[in-house]
């Protein structure tokens, strides 16, 4: 006891030789707030808010990739060329095909993969693992397996021919393109799904479930009821996420443009990532190719927006 | 004079006579340069694209520089695919992290010397003794644009086509072809199974291959849709209708050295390069090279590789001297080993010696030209590429004519 106030005695001495305007700033708790967040906010001033602000005043002038000095102020020209180019529109409807596709699939894979291996059985952590293993394959890899599955005259593109699909190798038919990056996609983010379904099925009190089952829910309205609503700031999640994923992809289209133009076959693949990246850094034209990414950032914006409004947690 | 005393003078005047030899030539063909050990060393890098082989001789290479140049160390870095390299050079450039020097071939060459990327090297070129008349001329001209010299040439070799010798023989074909036409006509007996006449790879340097046979090219963008291009592209559509013909995507392989190497086609364009990939591919493989088939006339491309110094080079001097090294005898006769054939004029005549199976491509050197793609390439060689996947892989009903027409449009 005596020690414990010593001690207290000792840290008030210690206060009481700091400064005033120190002692207000550590019993503030908006001051050690900053504190904490600022860190993170150097990092994201650093790697989003200057590069982002970089390419905003950039989409505003001609300037070439290896001739940054030599920028022209052009006004919206780039963004009245963008929007005159009708490849702009094919990668911006590639995307919204891509996302419209994979988000709902994976996010309903996820979901259920996630309900599966939240049961009780033998080998549940093995096939948690399974599931997650695609996830933190390297994307090159997945993309590479699949090429081979999907090549002409394999057991995989045969099986498709029993629902109307062709014999053909999918990646290089301007038909089936982008519905097997779409499968790729899904392939590889279902696992990341099912992660965040998990953990926001453990979060579910069980005490719900007894109070249905006294109620005599089946599983069905138990799972249509408790868990479905309690999952939905986790939908929100996983949904959002999967989204700008979606939008984001690259590396699989790269991988499977090898040796061809980017978005190949013929442009069926290609997405507003693929059209910024072939204008802004092929091309070497960054000005155009930020005024794209300006586009794309809003695009981007106004569709997590309506996300937050349909499933988002209204409180 | 004792024995001991003429021994001691022997050894001094052999010593003597070894040291002004090794003054005059350094056995690379390179004269020596002086070897002022007081400077400062300089470090320059050369960055390139290709084989664990290519890397192999570089490396020696480098190792070796310093006897030459005492007061240089030169570092290799090499990238995974040309693809990454043309991709990820002008962001290097951008940052001011790329390579001193690069070999590159002249496929691309033009868009960079045209953005200002490369020195000019004429005014470097004296001070760094370089010689350039050890190199051909026909090789040097290529990496003149306006008079004004970018590159120390490496090697010059015309585009090739290929054909799988075993297979020919079992159709029970005879005289190998010298046109398209015979080409057509043989790739519709070679096609069976699972095997096609020909692979087509839909890239701008196999078509471009194809228009110069029928007297066309890109003129740097000024006759795109010009009459002979179409031509060219007629009988590439006429193949491919007919079934004879497929481009390596369709099969799941990434290019046509893949597809030749693995007998599904019998046929392809190519380059000097297949010789080091079939050796490792498949080298049981039975194959002959003969000049690009005549569509109206001989022609073809002309495969020029060549060190070229960036713009931002820090040490500029130091870099062309690094460059030039390269191109000394023994370095050169390794690559010629490989396949290369040497821009330099004393080791090109050894080239069809060393590489026999080559010795029929040898009369294309005389007329095979350069690619005069479009000042900006990259993006001609995405439409051209793009259209034609379209057309063949998408099955759009663009003609020819239509279809060069629509580029032509973009590349005034």
């Amino acid at each position: 006891m005596a020690a414990y106030e010593n001690r207290n005695a000792m840290i008030d001495h210690s206060r009481s030789n700091r400064p005033s305007w120190l002692r207000s700033l550590a019993d503030s708790d908006v001051a050690v707030g900053w504190l904490f967040t600022l860190p993170f906010l150097v990092l994201w001033v650093w790697w989003f808010l200057y590069p982002f602000a970089q390419s905003f005043l950039r989409s505003f002038q001609d300037v070439s990739f290896t001739a940054l000095n030599d920028a022209t102020f052009i006004g919206l020209q780039n963004y009245i060329q963008i929007l005159n180019d009708p490849e702009f529109y094919q990668a911006v409807l590639h995307s919204l095909q891509l996302v419209v596709i994979a988000v709902p699939v994976q996010t309903l894979l996820g979901l259920l993969m996630a309900v599966l291996v939240n049961q009780k059985m033998k080998g549940q952590g093995i096939f948690r693992t399974v599931f997650f293993i695609p996830y933190i394959t390297s994307q090159i890899a997945v993309t590479t397996v699949f090429m081979m599955l999907f090549k002409k005259g394999t057991f995989v593109t045969k099986f498709f021919t029993l629902f109307g699909f062709e014999d053909v190798t999918w990646f290089a038919d301007t038909r089936y393109a982008l519905l097997f990056v779409s499968i790729l996609f899904i392939f590889q983010q279902c696992g990341f799904s099912m992660i965040v379904y998990l953990s926001g099925l453990q979060e579910i009190p069980r005490d719900l479930y007894e109070a249905g089952q006294m109620d005599g829910a089946s599983k069905w309205a138990q799972f249509r009821y408790i868990t479905l609503p309690s999952l939905k700031p986790v939908t929100f999640f996983v949904v959002s996420v999967a989204t700008l994923l979606g939008f984001q992809i690259y590396d699989q289209i790269a991988a499977i443009s090898r040796y061809g133009a980017l978005g190949s076959p013929a442009g069926a693949t290609s997405t507003v990532v693929t059209y910024f990246y072939q204008h802004g850094i092929r091309y070497m034209n960054i000005g155009y190719g930020s005024a794209a990414v300006v586009l794309f950032f809003f695009i981007i914006m106004f569709i997590t927006f309506l996300q937050k409004k349909w499933l988002g947690d209204k409180e | 004079m004792s024995k001991m005393k003429r021994l001691t003078v022997f050894m001094l005047v052999s010593l003597l006579l070894l040291v002004t030899a090794c003054g005059k030539d350094n056995g690379g063909g390179i004269p020596a340069a002086d070897k002022d050990e007081s400077q400062e060393k300089a470090t320059v890098t050369m960055g390139f694209w290709g084989t664990a082989q290519d890397l192999k001789i570089y490396q020696d290479a480098a190792a070796s520089i310093s006897d030459q140049y005492p007061n240089l160390e030169l570092k290799i870095k090499q990238y995974p695919s040309s693809e990454q390299f043309w991709n990820v050079l002008p962001g290097e450039i951008a940052a001011g992290v790329a390579p001193d020097f690069i070999k590159i071939s002249n496929e691309g060459a033009y868009e960079y010397i045209n953005k200002g990327l490369f020195t000019s090297l004429d005014e470097l070129i004296a001070p760094s003794d370089v010689d350039m008349n050890r190199f051909a001329a026909s090789s040097a001209d290529i990496w003149k644009v306006d008079d004004k010299l970018y590159g120390i040439p490496n090697l010059t070799m015309p585009s090739m086509f290929f054909i799988n010798a075993d297979m020919w023989k079992e159709a029970g074909l005879g005289e190998y072809p010298q046109t398209w036409d015979e080409v057509e006509a043989a790739a519709k007996k070679l096609t069976k199974d699972d095997v096609y006449g020909i692979t087509i790879n839909i890239d701008a340097y196999h078509i471009t291959n194809y228009v110069k046979s029928y007297g066309g090219g890109w003129g740097n963008g000024k006759t795109i849709n010009s009459a002979e291009n179409v031509q060219a592209l007629q009988k590439i559509f006429d193949m491919y209708k007919e079934g004879v013909a497929v481009t390596p995507k369709a099969l799941g392989y990434g290019w046509d050295g893949e597809v030749f190497a693995n007998g599904k086609a019998a046929m392809t364009t190519g380059g000097y390069w297949y010789k080091g990939y079939l050796k490792d591919a498949n080298p049981n493989l039975n194959y002959v090279a003969l000049p690009v088939p005549k569509g109206t006339v001989n022609g073809g491309t002309m495969i020029s590789d060549a060190y070229v110094v960036l713009k931002d080079a820090k040490n500029k001097e130091a870099a062309l001297k690094a460059a030039y090294y390269l191109t000394n005898d023994k370095t050169q006769t390794e690559f010629l080993k490989l396949g290369f054939n040497s821009a330099v004029t004393s080791l090109s005549a050894k080239y069809f010696e060393e590489n026999p199976e080559f010795k029929a491509v040898e009369k294309a050197l005389d007329y095979s030209t350069d690619f005069a793609y479009p000042a900006e390439t990259k993006k001609f060689i995405d439409e051209l590429v793009k259209q034609l996947e379209a057309a063949i892989l998408g099955g759009t009903s663009q003609s020819p004519q239509q279809l060069l027409d629509g580029i032509q449009q973009q590349f005034q």
